[in-house]
C-alpha cells in the first residue's frame, strides 16, 4: 500500500478493483502528478486518436458520419431485440457443435468455465485479451482451482506478472514503461535485463510457445457474435488469440449478450470501424471466425468449443430505455483516447475494468450507482467522446442522465432547494436579469482587486478548490447591446 | 450445458424489454453499401481489384508479389533459396504440386507435410506455405479456411508465412465474401469451423508504443497473387 491507500503492485502502480464504494477524485490525484505517467498517456493517446481520424479520412471520406450512423443503428436494433437474436444465435452455435452455457452472473461465468476445466481435467490454460474476464475476474478463480492460467497478450501478460491491472481497453500497459517490463522479465522469468522493445518481445515469445505447446485449455473473450450462422467473431493482433483458440483441445470463449449482431453484412460495416476507430489500423491483424469445433474432416483446431453467454447485469441496463445505448459498445478505446479527462487522471483512476467516458457510464450502471457515485462526474461534457464513438453513442447524454439519477437518490437538501431556485430563476425574463445581477455583484465582492475568484465561500468552494473561476463581464450583452441601441425583444 | 436454463436466461432479456413472449424483430432495412468505396484509380472489374488489394496489402505491411500459374513451382523454390530457409510445410493444395516438391527437393529443402510432428512444427519449420481461399481488396486481407489439406497452426506457427492466393479469388469487400459464392455464405449448409481474415503480420505497439511484428504469429508475411 502506498500512503494514499491504494494497494499497489510490486512497482509501486496502483491497481484496480477497490473493495466497496470508491471515489475517482483522490486516486486521479495520485496519478495527476506523476510526470512520466502523464507523459505517457498523452502520447500514446494522442497518437492513437490522430491515428483514428486518419485511417477513418482516408477510408469513407465525408461519409464517416453516415457509416458510423449505420453501424449504432444495427447495434441498437440488435439490443432493441435482443431476446430474438439470442435465441437465433444459440440454434445456429449448438447446430454446428458448439457447447452454449448461459451465467447470470458474473460469479456463476467463472463457475462454469472452473467446471467445464475441471470436467476434461484441464491443468493448464492459456488465455487471450478479455474485458468481460477482467470484469468478472476469471483468472483468479481458475488458479484457485489449481489450473495455471497464462495471460498471453503481450500487455497483459506483462500485467498478469507484475500483479497489475490493465488501464486501457485496447493498450492494457499504457501506464508501464520498459524498464518496468525489463525488471519484470527479469525476476520473473529469470531473463537478462534488456529496455529493447524487440528483445523484451522475444522473451515473452519464447516463453509463452512453451505454453500454447502444453496447454489443454484455451479461454478467449468475443468481439461479435453473429446470429445469422451462431459465429463468434474475435480480432487480435499479435496471433496470441489464433493459438489459444486452435491449439489446446478446449476453446472456451466468455462473451457479453451485447455482443450481439444479425448476420455478416452488418460484421462487415463494424469490422470496417472498430480497428480503425481503435488503433488506425484498417482490420486488425487477424479477425477469426469462428463457428463450432473441428470438423470432422478438417486437419486441427479445438475438439470441443464452449461460449459462455454473459448477463451479469447487462439487462438491467436493457431494462432502462435512456441508457440502453450504452450496450452499443464494441470496446475500440477511441472515447479513451478522446477523452482530456481520461488523458490527465488516467485508467486505474476510474478503479474499473473500463475507464473512460464508456467506464464512467457503464461502471455505476453495471456495479451499482451507490458504489461509483463521482464516476459520471469525470468528465467535462465536452462531446469528444460521443465525436469519437463508431457506433454514435451519445456519451455526454447518458454521464448527464446519471448525474440525474445520483442527484436524486444523494443531492443533499440544501442542493436541491438551490436548484429548485435556479430553475425559478431561469424560467423568467425578469427574474432571470435580476439573478444574473445579483450574480454578478456577489462575485465582484468576492473576488475584491482581483480579477479572478480564487476560494468561493461555503457550498460554493466546490467550484473553487481545484480551479480559479473568471469573473464574468462587468455589463452583460444585453445591456451593452441595448445602450449600442440594438433591439431587444 | 452449464449454468442458468435457456428458457430463464431468455426471459430475462425478453423482460427488460418489455416484451411477454418471442417476436420477430421488423426487418432491419439499411443500405450496407454505403461502406463500399470506388474502387480505385486503375479501373473496376478484376485488374482493378488487383491493384487495390496489392496496395492495401503493402500497406498494412505484408510482401506482394505477381506470379503466372504456370511459374509458381519456379517462383517459390527461386524465393525459398532467396530466403536461404531449409525446412518449409507445405500444404496440400493443387497450386503446391509435384513439381514444386521435386524442384525443392533438387535443392535440398526439407519438406514437412500436413502429418508433421508438434516439435518439428515449432522447433523446425521456418516458413508455412498456404493457400487462400480468397483475398479482400479493400483491406488486403487473405482468407484463410479451415480445411481438409491445411493446417490452421501452418499459417501461424512458423517465424514466416508464405500465401498464395488466385487473382480470380479477389472480391472487392468484406461484404462480398457472404454473398453468393462467398466463403461465409451460410445458406442452407455449414461454413468452416475457422475463417480467418489476415491483415497483416503478427504485430503489437504494447511496450511505449514501439511497433514489433512477430509477436506469437509470422512476423513476414509474403503474398503470391497468382494470375492466369
Amino acid at each position: 500500500m502506498n500512503p494514499s491507500g491504494i494497494p499497489t503492485s510490486v512497482d509501486g502502480e496502483p491497481i484496480l478493483f477497490p473493495r466497496g464504494s470508491h471515489d475517482i477524485r483522490p486516486r486521479a490525484e495520485v496519478f495527476l502528478k506523476d510526470e512520466t505517467l502523464q507523459g505517457a498517456v498523452r502520447e500514446a493517446t494522442t497518437l492513437k486518436d490522430r491515428a483514428r481520424r486518419d485511417a477513418l479520412r482516408q477510408a469513407f471520406g465525408a461519409d464517416v458520419a453516415q457509416i458510423r450512423t449505420l453501424a449504432g443503428a444495427i447495434k441498437q436494433h440488435t439490443i432493441d431485440h435482443l431476446d430474438h437474436y439470442l435465441e437465433q444465435w444459440i440454434d445456429q452455435a449448438e447446430a454446428a457443435g458448439t457447447k452454449v452455457h448461459m451465467a447470470i452472473t458474473a460469479q456463476e461465468a467463472n463457475r462454469i468455465v472452473v467446471e467445464i476445466a475441471r470436467d476434461e481435467g484441464a491443468r493448464l490454460c492459456v488465455k487471450s485479451k478479455s474485458m468481460v474476464t477482467e470484469e468478472t475476474h476469471l483468472v483468479p478463480e481458475l488458479e484457485a482451482a489449481g489450473i495455471e492460467t497464462v495471460e498471453t497478450d503481450l500487455g497483459e501478460f506483462i500485467i498478469q506478472i507484475d500483479h497489475d491491472a490493465p488501464s486501457h481497453i485496447v493498450m492494457p500497459m499504457i501506464h508501464k514503461d520498459r524498464s518496468s517490463v525489463a525488471r519484470a522479465f527479469e525476476r520473473v522469468l529469470g531473463a537478462r535485463y534488456t529496455e529493447e522493445p524487440e528483445e523484451l518481445t522475444l522473451i515473452a515469445r519464447n516463453h509463452l510457445r512453451q505454453k500454447y505447446r502444453q496447454a489443454d485449455l484455451g479461454v478467449s473473450g468475443g468481439n461479435f457474435l453473429v446470429a445469422d450462422s451462431g459465429s463468434l467473431v474475435i480480432c487480435t493482433n499479435e496471433g496470441n488469440g489464433r493459438f489459444c483458440t486452435s491449439a489446446p483441445k478446449i476453446h472456451i470463449a466468455v462473451v457479453g449478450i451485447e455482443k450481439l449482431i444479425p448476420g455478416f453484412a452488418d460484421l462487415s460495416v463494424l469490422l470496417h470501424l472498430l480497428a480503425r476507430s481503435g488503433t488506425g489500423q484498417p482490420l486488425t491483424c487477424y479477425t477469426q471466425i469462428l463457428t463450432g469445433p473441428k470438423q470432422p474432416h478438417e486437419l486441427d483446431g479445438p475438439e470441443q468449443m464452449h461460449v459462455v453467454l454473459v448477463d451479469a447485469g447487462r439487462t438491467k441496463i436493457l431494462a432502462d430505455p435512456e441508457f440502453r445505448s450504452a450496450l452499443r459498445c464494441i470496446r475500440c478505446g477511441a472515447c479513451l483516447n478522446a477523452c482530456p479527462v481520461y488523458r490527465k487522471a488516467t485508467g486505474h483512476a476510474y478503479g474499473s475494468v473500463y475507464s473512460g467516458p464508456i467506464g464512467a457510464v457503464i461502471t455505476p450502471l453495471l456495479a451499482g450507482i451507490d458504489k461509483n457515485p463521482t464516476l459520471p462526474e469525470a468528465s467535462s461534457l465536452c462531446g469528444a467522446c460521443h465525436e469519437a464513438c463508431p457506433v454514435d453513442i451519445d456519451l455526454p447524454g447518458l454521464l448527464v442522465g446519471l448525474r440525474r439519477k445520483i442527484r436524486k437518490r444523494r443531492g443533499s437538501w440544501m442542493e436541491r432547494i438551490a436548484l429548485v431556485l435556479l430553475g425559478l430563476a431561469f424560467s423568467r425574463v425578469v427574474s432571470y436579469r435580476i439573478a444574473s445581477k445579483l450574480q454578478r455583484f456577489f462575485l465582484r465582492c468576492i473576488a475584491g482587486a482581483s480579477d479572478r475568484v480564487h476560494s468561493a465561500p461555503g457550498p460554493f468552494s466546490g467550484w473553487t478548490r481545484d480551479r480559479d473561476l473568471s469573473l464574468p463581464a462587468r455589463h452583460s450583452f444585453r445591456d451593452r447591446w441595448a445602450r449600442k441601441g440594438g433591439r431587444i425583444r | 450445458m452449464k449454468g442458468a436454463s435457456r428458457e430463464i436466461f431468455l426471459e430475462r432479456v425478453r423482460n427488460a424489454l418489455g416484451r411477454k413472449e418471442r417476436s420477430e424483430p421488423p426487418q432491419f432495412s439499411s443500405d450496407h453499401n454505403i461502406i463500399r468505396r470506388p474502387i480505385s484509380t486503375s479501373g473496376d472489374g478484376l485488374s482493378g481489384r488487383i491493384a487495390l488489394f496489392s496496395d492495401r496489402a503493402r500497406e498494412v505491411g505484408m510482401s506482394v508479389e505477381h506470379c503466372e500459374r504456370a511459374q509458381v513451382a519456379q517462383f517459390l523454390s527461386d524465393w525459398i533459396s532467396a530466403e536461404e530457409i531449409s525446412t518449409v510445410l507445405l500444404s496440400d493444395d493443387p497450386l503446391l504440386d509435384s513439381d514444386l516438391r521435386k524442384h525443392l527437393g533438387k535443392q535440398g529443402i526439407e519438406i514437412c507435410t500436413n502429418d508433421v510432428d508438434l516439435d518439428s512444427l515449432y522447433d523446425q519449420v521456418e516458413c508455412g506455405i498456404t493457400v487462400a481461399t480468397a483475398g479482400v481488396a479493400s483491406t488486403g486481407s487473405l482468407v484463410l479456411v479451415s480445411s481438409d489439406h491445411e493446417l490452421r497452426l501452418a499459417s501461424l506457427v512458423p517465424p514466416r508465412h508464405l500465401v498464395l492466393v488466385s487473382a480470380t479469388q479477389l472480391v472487392e469487400d468484406l461484404l462480398d465474401l457472404s454473398g453468393p459464392g462467398g466463403v461465409l455464405e451460410s445458406q442452407g449448409g455449414t461454413i468452416p469451423s475457422s475463417v480467418t481474415l489476415v491483415t497483416g503480420p503478427s504485430k503489437t505497439a504494447d511496450i511505449e508504443g514501439v511497433l514489433v511484428t512477430g509477436v506469437h504469429g509470422p512476423g513476414t508475411v509474403q503474398i503470391v497473387l497468382v494470375t492466369d
